[in-house]
């Protein structure tokens, strides 16, 4: 494992960065599963939205976003059909990534946190919710060109309550194109 | 490398895993407790009790909130006409509680439900709809025991029943 994270670390802050000169901006969007963790009242559902992607220093990379998901609906717990939909769980913040810079081509392993405004909604019970939550994850990226990137990463999302959590995987995947912006 | 980073989106759930390990201190349950009233004197009781579930036993006293109530009730009705139907909750009373009227501090959870002749099933999702008193109904939920009272306004325990039912609680705790 150490073995794993130090290439890891080494395949980030070694990249080609001259390569990336002169991008430094993209738009992207993306989609996958979104898993809640510890919720016997939501099933496995969705989630989708769209980012931008700011390069600000040499590795790091800014990522604000928008989120929209929505959990599935609840299976029989226990003998208990509740027959009732899934929260939605809208977001919007801002990731801060190490690695998968902008305009580089090939392979680009990165890791994330992020800070965002978790907005949990249930029609059916009346659940409403709205706070500050944070993320964390790993993915992977690949640069097909200098302008065009796709990426699949793990993040794990703790958004507050009123008191304790809810929590969730996202396993998603996206696109995003690059502008050269400057010299 | 390219070993290695194969290994990456396992590593990253890996890593999402144990970050939300560490942070597994609440969860979300569902449980319910079957309503089985009694006839006492000329309305439904019933004690529920919650804290015998297993799930509330374990779960019970690291409540962080009450994220819903509803229920699920089966009426049936020999009237020839709709009949108006009310639910209450109130503190509970204690093990030898025989109370012959809704009490004063008792608050209506269901206002005037308009139950039709024949049989008919309100389903957790309506009960949801049609809940009053959320507030206080939470409140009692939450201390595990409170006393359930229904009235109807015509055919008491012979041509109106409630032949059975459950409430059921989502609630959040921590460990």
């Amino acid at each position: 494992m150490r073995r794993v994270l130090l290439v890891t670390c080494l395949v980030v802050l070694l990249s080609p960065l001259a390569e990336a000169q002169g991008i430094r901006l993209g738009v992207g969007a993306f989609g996958g599963w979104n898993i809640p963790i510890a919720q016997d009242d939501q099933g496995t559902g969705t989630a989708f939205g769209v980012m931008g992607r700011i390069r600000v220093l040499s590795i790091f990379v800014a990522e604000p976003n928008i989120t929209f998901g929505k959990w599935g609906n609840p299976d029989v717990i226990r003998g208990i059909d509740l027959g009732i939909e899934g929260s939605k769980i809208t977001s919007y913040g801002i990731n801060a990534l190490v690695g998968n810079l902008p305009g580089i081509v090939g392979v680009k392993p990165f890791g994330f946190v992020g800070a965002s405004i978790y907005s949990i909604k249930n029609d059916d019970t009346g659940y409403d919710e709205s706070k500050l939550g944070y993320s964390a994850g790993l993915g992977v990226g690949y640069g097909f060109a200098p302008t065009f990137d796709i990426d699949i990463r793990g993040t794990a999302v703790v958004a507050p309550q009123e008191k304790g959590s809810k929590k969730a995987v996202y396993i998603s995947g996206g696109l995003t194109y690059y502008f050269k912006v400057g010299n | 490398m390219k070993k290695y980073i194969r290994y990456l989106p396992a590593t990253g759930l890996l890593l999402a895993a144990v970050i939300i390990a560490g942070c597994l201190l609440s969860a979300t349950f569902v449980i319910r407790e079957p309503i089985k009233f009694t006839m006492q004197n000329d309305f439904y009781f019933q004690q529920v009790n919650l804290t015998d579930n297993a799930t509330w036993k374990e779960h019970g006293d690291q409540i962080d909130f009450i994220d819903a109530v509803g229920m699920v009730l089966y009426i049936t009705s020999g009237e020839s006409g709709n009949v108006t139907f009310n639910a209450y909750v109130d503190k509970y009373s204690g093990p030898s509680s025989s109370p012959a009227s809704v009490p004063t501090t008792a608050t209506k959870v269901i206002n005037d439900l308009q139950v039709p002749p024949g049989k008919t099933k309100i389903t957790y999702k309506k009960s949801l709809t049609i809940i009053t008193g959320l507030d206080r109904l939470k409140a009692l939920v939450k201390a595990g025991q409170f006393d359930f009272y229904a009235t109807s306004s015509s055919g008491f325990g012979s041509s109106f029943r409630v032949d059975s039912g459950e409430v059921i609680v989502t609630f959040s705790a921590h460990d």
